[in-house]
């Protein structure tokens, strides 16, 4: 690591050549995005890199190719959180990146960087955990696309190599694993996120669910957090309880008892500035609860 | 070690020297002279040091200077003449300024409300200055003069 006066910043005109200069400085490069959460990083002296590397930044909606919603990581995020087609085909994501920062902190961020800062916290993540969204990377070496479960490795950390930039995410336009299309099941989804106000707050908990009903009962269930671990996760023993699961069962004190006890054993918070052990598992269990509110037969 | 950049300011071509780690805000303030541009909180929540990247309000306190290179950036000097009184003639009337210190910053995430929904409701405002904060109004007569300027006040 080196003086931070010592630091030099390049402005490559196109991705290629950005690629080419990370390639050079590898670990001692950093990207800059928006730039929002590097500036505070590297503003203050031991963590200087060698090298900051200007990423373009768009405002392109996102396409529709081969059955997959496509989303440059270049594009502002302010830009995400009105786009139809993400409104339509995942409005949990959409309302999601509408309660990162504020509206200035949405206009310099992209989604490409809320995801190569590897926050637990990234409002992001979780409705592209629970959406089975995959990264696409590129190198000078090529593209390779990581599913988002697996992208994250802990805190600030992730399977992304020192030579790779976050070029696009994409997510299926179908139920996922069981690949019922969309207009066969019903969907219900969720997000919610929990900090002091509404705005510019980091996460002290967040929640995503979908939902996938056929005739009345669950035939795919997937739950993602944030804030509750080293990384925001999905909540595997979770979803397969509620596999299979009618509509009438979250009626029963007992069985949304059952869930809970399975989503805190799940869940791995620590206390910090954002909230205890007890209160983050609290959110995140009052969020299980009101899912299956929704998920309940309701009365007219 | 400091390396060139050169970007519209206030609609006038600047060239200036920076390194690697300033912020926007510091270039703007220390360098050229635009003391209009206030630092808060330094950390991206409070609004003070919002400026517009090419037409997009940013918190010029969490960007590198160098992200500017090649775009352009206005801060609240920079603004129409008309449509600055304007807004701030709203503020006067509805009572939305105490201190000043926001003020600036309040003025152009209004300007791009305005721009892009001249008819907000009571939540698009609260929305557009979710990322401003005041210490002294308590947004009400922020909001009322948004309210008036969505129905042509302040003229």
């Amino acid at each position: 690591m080196v003086r931070s006066e010592a630091m030099k910043f390049f402005l490559p005109a196109t991705l290629e050549e950005a690629l080419e200069q990370k390639a050079k400085f590898g670990e001692r490069g950093r990207f800059v995005a928006g730039g929002t959460d590097l500036v505070l990083q590297v503003g203050n002296g031991p963590h200087a890199p060698e090298a900051l590397i200007r990423l373009p930044v768009e405002e392109v909606e996102p396409v529709i190719s081969e059955g997959r919603l496509r989303i440059s990581a270049f594009t502002r995020l302010r830009v995400l959180e009105k786009t139809p087609l993400l409104l339509e085909h995942a409005p949990i994501l959409a309302e999601a990146i509408a309660q990162i920062g504020s509206p200035q902190i949405r206009w310099a961020g992209t989604l490409g960087g809320n995801l190569g800062n590897a926050s637990p916290a990234a409002d992001s993540v979780p409705p592209l955990l629970v959406h089975n969204a995959r990264i696409e990377v590129a190198s000078m070496r090529g593209k390779r696309a990581i599913a988002v479960a697996d992208f994250f490795t802990g805190p600030g950390k992730s399977v992304l190599d020192p030579d790779e930039a976050i070029v696009a995410v994409d997510l299926p336009l179908t139920n996922g694993a069981t690949d019922v299309p969309l207009d066969e099941g019903n969907v219900c989804s969720l997000f919610r996120k929990f900090g002091p106000r509404g705005a510019n707050v980091i996460s002290s908990a967040s929640f995503a669910a979908r939902i996938v009903l056929v005739e009345g009962t669950v035939t795919e269930a997937r739950l993602a957090a944030g804030s509750v671990a080293p990384r925001p996760i999905r909540l595997p023993e979770t979803e397969a309880a509620l596999q299979g699961l009618a509509r009438q069962d979250f009626a029963s004190p007992e069985i949304v008892r059952e869930l809970s006890a399975k989503l805190t054993a799940e869940v791995n918070p620590i206390s910090d500035v954002r909230g205890s052990v007890w209160y983050k598992t609290q959110v995140v269990d009052r969020c299980l609860h009101y899912l299956a509110d929704q998920l309940r037969p309701q009365q007219d | 070690m400091k390396q060139d950049i050169s970007f519209v300011l206030n609609g006038k071509q600047v060239a200036v020297a920076t390194t690697a780690s300033r912020r926007l805000l510091d270039l703007l303030r220390e360098e050229l002279g635009c003391t209009e541009v206030k630092e808060g909180c330094g950390e991206g929540e409070c609004g003070a040091c919002t400026v517009l990247f090419d037409g997009r309000p940013v918190t010029s306190c969490v960007l590198f200077a160098f992200q500017a290179d090649g775009h352009s950036i206005t801060t609240v000097a920079g603004l129409d003449t008309a449509e600055k009184k304007r807004i701030q003639q709203a503020m006067i009337d509805a009572g939305a300024v105490q201190c000043g210190f926001c003020t600036p910053g309040f003025v152009l995430s209004i300007k791009v409300l305005l721009e892009e929904n001249d008819k907000p409701d009571r939540d698009e405002i609260m929305d557009a200055i979710s990322g401003n904060l005041c210490r002294c109004t308590g947004y009400e007569r922020i909001a009322v003069a948004v309210e008036c300027l969505a129905k042509g006040g302040g003229a």
